[in-house]
């Protein structure tokens, strides 16, 4: 399911304009990205929640320049899943 | 202790932003996560634009240890959910660090020297370059072969005249300068020592042996032009050249090989004969002329012929086998040929094998009827398929070929129009933008809710 089907499924279930849920997706989404760019962790029933992580600096060796890098620290965003969608998509095999 | 944001909490947050209820809030963020869901068990994949991508990862089956009791135990096969977020979330979150770049680590030995050894181009390296040059191991190799050049062919030369007035200056010129000539640049130090050997020695023998002194120069002037050469290649060659040019030679050399067989086969194939070569392509002949095993056996067609009439310049040339082999012809358009049906094969596959076009598919199937009732399932393997040939060529059918395929697709259309009414309209569908008459010919058969769909159906056909 792409970006447009999923928009004019969401306007089909909430009796709304596909212009209109667009812009409420896409503005709850932006507050989501704020929040978890505020180091907080957020928690969404049935999906799981958003962490982010600090890594600190570290030496690697990039094989494309054959040298030794100290990549700065970033932070990354960690996703644990709920339980209810593990069990559901658990033993579904999709081919 | 991070302090949490719950649901109620991020409902609460986005209906006073976006001034929306907090009801439609709430079904939005839940239908949202529902149809991501739905996505996931269908695509096992959910992407959404300016967040994340959601997508299931199958694990196998395989043995664990448990980490307490250190029993091994069996874990089932499973999924994984991950999410992996979008770049612009990403930057978004790094934007602090934004600045921050990867800083190079300087090491005391680079890699780029171990690299240098392997590969022999000086240019590259710099620093282990220069540092062999100067080595100076060349005075001490060049002393040697030179004075015992030099000086053997002198002192025999001196010994069969027995002139002593010809040894003092031959000995002191040839030694003397030879010493310096390793200190200064060669090729003026080479130069002078020539000149007096040529002057001194000759004189002398030829006053009493004339031949023998006309037999010697050519000798000498050899033996110094060597030594000459010798002395160069040897200045030349510092340790650090040494190594490279025998690599860089072997290399050449192990490059040159492939080089030549490719050639090598390419004047091979230019001396065949078209019917040859065509004949190495598509048939495997056993030695035996009693047996012979074909794999393509293409067969001769009367639409053939007119097409060669056609088009003289593309004539196929007849090959004829020695053996009770029947003939094979080869068209200017698509031979039929047989096909043996391997494990996990399809039509469509096939098709794609055999004519580059998955879209040719129902050609095969129509002209296997016997074999196979259903296009999905194919016949088991070993048996031998025919592969209906074309007038034209898979990309520029003919209008023969495209009566035949709308003709392929009607048949595949009336097996699917029972069961699967969306498949049988757009095989309808393309029969009709194949051929437009096609439906004409089974008005009877075919169903009205289907060619009321199939008008009503915009899609996109290449042929």
């Amino acid at each position: 399911m792409n970006q447009i089907e999923l928009i004019r499924n969401l306007a089909q279930k909430l009796g709304k304009s596909q212009v209109e849920t667009k812009q409420l997706l896409d503005s709850s989404i932006k507050i989501i990205s704020d929040i978890i760019d505020q180091d907080i962790p957020l928690s969404i029933p049935n999906l799981g929640t958003f962490n982010t992580h600090l890594t600190k600096k570290r030496k690697s060796f990039s094989p494309f320049h054959n040298q030794y890098f100290i990549f700065p620290p970033k932070r990354i965003i960690k996703f644990r899943p709920s339980i209810s969608i593990l069990n559901e998509l658990k033993t579904k095999k999709i081919s | 202790m991070k302090e949490k944001i719950t649901f109620t909490d991020l409902i609460d947050k986005i209906a006073s932003e976006t001034g929306a209820t907090k009801t439609l809030i709430h079904d939005l963020l839940s239908e949202t996560v529902a149809l991501n869901r739905e996505s996931l068990e269908k695509d096992g994949h959910q992407n959404i634009s300016g967040f994340g991508r959601f997508s299931l990862k199958w694990h196998k089956a395989r043995t664990g240890r448990h980490p307490q009791t250190g029993e091994i135990i069996t874990i089932e096969a499973h999924n994984t959910l991950n999410f992996n977020p979008q770049t612009s979330l990403k930057d978004y979150i790094n934007r602090k660090y934004a600045h921050l770049e990867a800083e190079l680590v300087e090491t005391k030995k680079p890699i780029i020297e171990k690299e240098a050894s392997k590969t022999p181009i000086p240019g590259l390296t710099k620093e282990p370059f220069v540092e062999q040059v100067k080595a100076p191991p060349i005075v001490e190799e060049v002393k040697a072969p030179i004075v015992e050049e030099i000086k053997e062919p002198i002192v025999e030369e001196v010994k069969e005249p027995i002139v002593e007035e010809v040894k003092t200056p031959i000995v002191e010129e040839v030694k003397e300068p030879i010493v310096e000539e390793v200190k200064t640049p060669i090729v003026e130090e080479v130069k002078t020592p020539i000149v007096v050997e040529k002057e001194t020695p000759f004189k002398s023998i030829e006053d009493e042996k004339p031949v023998a002194a006309s037999t010697q120069e050519p000798i000498l002037e050899k033996e110094v032009i060597k030594s000459q050469k010798r002395i160069i290649s040897e200045e030349k060659r510092s340790p650090f050249f040494s190594r490279e040019t025998k690599k860089s030679n072997n290399q050449y050399f192990w490059l040159f090989i492939p080089l030549l067989l490719i050639i090598l086969f390419f004047l091979f194939w230019l001396s065949l004969d078209d019917s040859q070569r065509i004949d190495y392509h598509n048939t495997k002949v056993k030695d035996n002329n009693t047996t012979t095993e074909k794999t393509i056996i293409p067969v001769t067609e009367n639409k053939d012929q007119t097409i060669n009439q056609n088009k003289p310049t593309e004539e196929a040339k007849i090959v004829k086998s020695e053996s009770t082999a029947p003939e094979i012809i080869n068209t200017s358009g698509f031979p039929e040929l047989r096909y043996t049906v391997q494990p996990n094969d399809y039509l469509y596959n096939i098709a794609r094998k055999h004519y580059k076009k998955e879209s040719l598919w129902p050609l095969i199937y129509s002209a296997n009827r016997n074999l196979m009732q259903n296009p999905d399932l194919l016949a088991p393997p070993g048996k031998t398929l025919i592969l209906p040939g074309l007038q034209g060529t898979p990309e520029n059918l003919s209008m023969q070929d495209k009566k035949d395929l709308a003709k392929a697709y009607m048949e595949v259309y009336f097996f699917y129009k029972d069961s699967d009414s969306e498949k049988a309209v757009y095989h309808l569908w393309v029969a009709k933008k194949l051929d437009t008459s096609i439906m004409e010919g089974y008005s009877n058969s075919i169903y009205f809710k289907d060619i009321e769909a199939v008008n009503r159906f915009n899609g996109k056909l290449v042929f």
